[in-house]
């Protein structure tokens, strides 16, 4: 059991007033203890419904089935209060916008400390110090007057550093990453990715990185599961999917990057309302066959660690030229 | 590099502040109003220094006569110091009108909070209670709630806290509606504060700048409506030195001693102008839309 979360199958929908949006449909993930799970997808996919299922903060409109089991505890059940000594302790949530999810009218190191103090009980006087060490820690210069400023007077990046901040010092033994790249420019993109990964180094913390930067997950992720209409449809370790991706989307994805000539996947993302039959992906597919209008895939064992959902996975699993030109690679150590 | 930009910034920050001291400044009738409201403040921390007599101080011998060297303002129907009941006056106005405003304040705040945090049966509750309570006319709900309870100071304080604490509740749980769906509030939960945590931490703080400046524009009104019900009968009672009653007892004599009700009126009239001065200035400085007009020069 060296599993820290197992999602079973879980459904997380939204009843609207257009209808029921299926905003997660049957995912299936496994977590180990010290791993970085990298979850990718385009804009639209579920990804953040999934972090934020696994949080409990979902709307109330929001019907959650499946189980995800943290450390044995099956968390969609759970009452507020109990999922509340979760949150913050145990499952952190660095979230999506460094810009608006700072309080405009509180002190960054008030904001800081009170992570703290709700969470290790500590003094507030101590929370402080403790806050301020937490921020010379992330490269703060002069902590102890930056402390005293608020959340518009600093830049993006050092907002972002904030939220790291905030998301590790209760010290959990998940980190749920969601989207800490999402618009911000290349430099502090690079800035960011550099917090994440002293992150993983120094609290050799659990992660699960939500992302639609590729390039993110393959300089941060040791595994990855790439997401489309809800359903994980490639998964396993991150070298693999690069070098060897068998999905037709994933092999989309990584060709639509920059470097390799911002070929796009063509078409857009299904509405979730109403997910066309048979495989989700067919109706933008390049190798779509008959079957594939009819048969839903299933998320077969390909390889060793390697997951995939596609009905052709046995022609689509030749070697292909390589894909993937990592401009920057993990580094060693 | 980093360096500098510090120090820019902490250089900006400072300049900031002093811009709202000088939208302040810029705004002459704030300013105005400030100034009197201290100088109001003052007068009543230092009453027994400033009159020469005690305001309760009888003497029907000297009844009803004009201003002169030895009575500033005259005396009234009792032969008492005009001007001593004036400024003992200003303690039991202003004391009477920052409470009032307070603990309606306070009630509205904290029923806006529950209303728009909570949702659900609470908002609709409280809601339709605030409906209610508005479809009245507000001056008779007052008088009828103080004529129940009876005619006392701290009844009248209770009957106007009763009818106002609407326009706070509106107010705050519009904000706290907005507020609750902002991504910092979410992100406070992800890190496990519990709901009444954040409504004190995190909400309250971010919806009291509406809150302030309907409060300093409602001391005004406080003021004015408890002299009003006491001119009424139905709030301070004799002896105490209202100006509210000074005036109502001065109305047999205007024909006589015209100075019993002229010097009560101007007190009540500058006191309310005022504070609406400060509330109209301090709403123009927090309004971001007027903000900019008013820094353009900077």
């Amino acid at each position: 059991m060296g599993y820290l979360l197992n999602i079973e199958n879980l459904e997380t929908s939204f009843n609207t007033g257009d209808g029921v949006v299926k905003a997660v449909n049957g995912v299936d993930l496994v977590i180990e203890e010290g791993e970085i799970m990298g979850l990718v997808g385009e804009t639209g996919c579920g990804k953040s419904v999934l972090g934020l299922s696994i949080m409990g903060l979902l709307p109330t409109n929001a019907e959650v089935k499946g189980t995800i089991a943290y450390k044995g505890l099956n968390l969609t059940g759970l009452p507020e209060k109990e999922i509340r000594k979760i949150r913050g302790k145990e499952i952190a949530l660095i979230p999506q916008n460094p810009s608006t999810s700072l309080n405009p009218v509180l002190k960054i190191g008030f904001q800081v400390a009170e992570v703290f103090h709700l969470q290790q009980r500590l003094p507030w006087k101590k929370a402080r110090q403790a806050a301020i060490e937490m921020l010379r820690s992330f490269d703060f210069p002069d902590p102890g007057k930056r402390a005293e400023e608020y959340p518009h007077q600093l830049s993006g990046g050092m907002k972002q550093r904030v939220l790291a901040a905030m998301g590790i010092a209760g010290e959990p033994s998940l980190l749920i990453a969601d989207e800490p790249t999402k618009g911000l420019d290349a430099l502090i993109r690079i800035q960011v990715v550099e917090i994440l990964r002293q992150l993983v180094l120094r609290t050799s913390a659990t992660m699960l990185l939500i992302t639609h930067d590729l390039k993110v997950a393959s300089c941060l992720c040791d595994k990855i599961a790439v997401m489309y209409a809800g359903e994980i449809i490639e998964t396993g370790p991150t070298r693999d999917i690069l070098s060897l991706p068998r999905h037709p989307y994933t092999r989309g994805l990584i060709a639509s990057l920059p470097s390799n000539g911002l070929v796009p996947v063509r078409g857009l993302s299904p509405s979730l309302i109403e997910l066309p039959a048979g495989c989700k992906f067919h109706p933008r597919c390049n190798q779509a066959a008959k079957d594939c209008a009819q048969k839903h895939p299933r998320l077969e064992i390909v390889d060793d660690g390697c997951k995939v959902r596609c009905l052709f996975n046995d022609q689509n699993c030749k070697p292909e030229k390589k894909l993937f030109h990592g401009s920057f690679q993990k580094e060693a150590g | 590099m980093r360096g500098v930009l510090t120090g820019d910034r902490y250089v900006w920050q400072k300049k900031r502040l002093n811009r709202t001291f000088s939208a302040l400044k810029e705004n002459k009738l704030a300013a105005v109003g400030l100034i009197i409201i201290s100088v109001l403040v003052l007068m009543a921390v230092f009453a027994p220094l400033i009159t020469l007599r005690d305001p309760y101080e009888q003497n029907l011998e000297i009844r009803l006569t004009g201003s002169n060297e030895k009575y500033l303002m005259g005396t009234d129907q009792f032969g008492r110091c005009l001007f001593s009941r004036l400024i003992y006056g200003i303690r039991i106005s202003l004391t009477t009108g920052v409470i009032s405003a307070v603990l309606t304040m306070g009630i509205g705040v904290f029923t806006g909070l529950l209303a728009g945090y909570f949702g659900g049966i609470m908002d609709e509750l409280i809601m339709r209670i605030t409906d209610i309570v508005l479809s009245f006319p507000s001056i008779v709900l007052t008088l009828v709630i103080a004529g129940v309870l009876g005619p006392d100071l701290k009844n009248i304080i209770i009957a106007l806290a009763a009818v106002g604490w609407t326009k706070y509740a509106r107010v705050v749980r519009g904000s706290v509606l907005s507020i609750k769906e902002q991504e910092y509030v979410e992100s406070a939960k992800a890190l496990g504060a519990s709901d009444i945590y954040l409504l004190c931490r995190h909400i309250l703080p971010n919806c009291m700048g509406p809150v302030i400046v309907i409060m300093t524009l409602s001391i005004g009104g406080a003021i004015l409506s408890i002299a009003g019900l006491s001119f009424l009968g139905l709030g301070a009672q004799p002896p105490t030195p209202e100006w509210g009653m000074m005036l109502n007892q001065g109305v047999p004599f205007m024909r006589r001693a015209p100075h019993l009700t002229i010097f009560p009126g101007l007190a009540i009239m500058i006191t309310v102008l005022a504070f609406n001065f400060l509330g109209d200035g301090l709403r123009d400085i927090m309004d971001p839309r007027l903000k900019s007009k008013l820094f353009q020069k900077f």
